[in-house]
């Protein structure tokens, strides 16, 4: 049983240091997930604190199948989603960027394509965004992203790989070529 | 395993690789692999790209301000008072309780004589203070589904009517005027689908 799994039990029994503990080691990256979707403050917080309650009322119910961090992305993931359904949130900032010449894009220096393939990123659908962040920020493997997104292993690879050629067509269709990055 | 199938497998985790989130053995063997692999060192750099993105998009994302812990606490311990006061207001107020259970008992005292109460039996479709002139009597059970009209249909044709009933078994007395056409009547009244019996009263 890891430190965190240890927490939870002992929040079960309704021990409050434990909780501010466990919220200490989570909350980084739990408020980053949430917010990834959002990125709107208030809603972020009013979601981590529906999170956390949801956290602190049903850790009788973990079962210990899972890592904690990922039961609590589970979690806040319901909830936003649940929160998206009802407001329509832009999942992420558009930029002009569509707006802007291919040829532009041509001839691009190291910080440059850092920011292109960050506003490339942003224009993914949720659906291939998320799988992405859930990897790269919060470096989960494939079976803990198929948890969270309650979904099959296979679906997350097959995910992955369509998530790649989308952004390699966003890429494209920027006018990004494809030697100044690869 | 075929060496394209493995090929296969290893492009499918390149993301984990990329992110050194696989374990040190297979990171050799797709180290190994790689070196020959020049499509594979394309789709790695496509990652590593992904990956350099990401660490920019992460350097900008927000940390969480402590005050939302005290929030939650506040929630919390806003929830777990409301639920201790309902608790409370239950079990340590005497008389409440005291008065719960004796609305309880009450509901239960009147539901006992309520059901008590409750008359069995069959509606009557005869009437008290019927004078019937009637020669000759017969013992008859309507069918439980028989309707009203037809009821009346068959006595009007019998020329009869109920003289008595129901009893609790569901009998009645049907008085006819002629006499003389008792049998033809008791035939009648046999082949009637709504009747289960039909006999002469003593």
């Amino acid at each position: 049983m890891d430190e965190e799994q240890k927490l939870i039990k002992q929040i079960s029994k309704g021990d409050e240091e434990a909780f501010r503990r466990l919220y200490d080691f989570t909350s980084r990256s739990v408020y980053q997930y949430i917010y990834s979707f959002v990125n709107n403050h208030e809603t972020v917080e009013d979601l981590m604190i529906e999170t956390y309650m949801q956290v602190w009322l049903s850790a009788k119910r973990f079962r210990g199948d899972s890592k904690v961090l990922t039961w609590i992305f589970g979690i806040a993931r319901n909830l936003t989603m649940n929160e998206i359904k009802k407001k329509e949130y832009r999942y992420s900032e558009l930029t002009n960027l569509e707006s802007q010449k291919a040829e532009q894009f041509k001839l691009i220096s190291k910080n440059e394509s850092d920011y292109l393939i960050t506003m490339a990123l942003k224009k993914l659908s949720i659906k291939h965004r998320e799988i992405l962040d859930l990897l790269f920020i919060h470096e989960l493997t494939y079976e803990e992203v198929a948890k969270i997104l309650n979904i099959p292993l296979n679906t997350v690879k097959t995910r992955i790989f369509y998530a790649k050629e989308k952004l390699r067509e966003i890429l494209e269709n920027m006018g990004v070529n494809k030697d100044a990055f690869f | 395993m075929p060496f394209s199938k493995r090929l296969e497998e290893i492009k499918v985790i390149l993301p984990l690789y990329s992110k050194r989130l696989i374990e040190k053995e297979k990171v050799k063997e797709i180290e190994k692999i790689l070196q020959s692999e020049p499509a594979l060192q394309e789709e790695l750099k496509f990652w590593d790209t992904v990956k350099k993105g990401y660490e920019k998009i992460k350097s900008d994302l927000p940390e969480p301000s402590y005050h939302i812990y005290q929030k939650i606490i506040r929630r919390i311990e806003g929830k777990e008072r409301i639920q201790n006061k309902l608790w409370n207001f239950i079990s340590l107020k005497p008389k409440f309780s005291f008065g719960f259970i004796m609305f309880q008992f009450l509901v239960i005292i009147v539901m006992f004589f309520y059901i008590l109460n409750l008359k069995y039996g069959y509606q009557t479709l005869s009437t008290t203070d019927i004078r019937a002139e009637t020669s000759y009597v017969i013992n008859v059970v309507f069918k439980e589904n028989a309707k009203e009209s037809d009821i009346r249909e068959l006595l009007t044709k019998i020329d009869g009517r109920i003289v008595d009933g129901p009893y609790r078994t569901g009998l009645y007395v049907v008085g006819i005027k002629d006499k003389e056409k008792k049998d033809q009547i008791l035939d009648t009244l046999r082949q009637s689908n709504i009747i289960v019996f039909a006999e002469p009263a003593k």
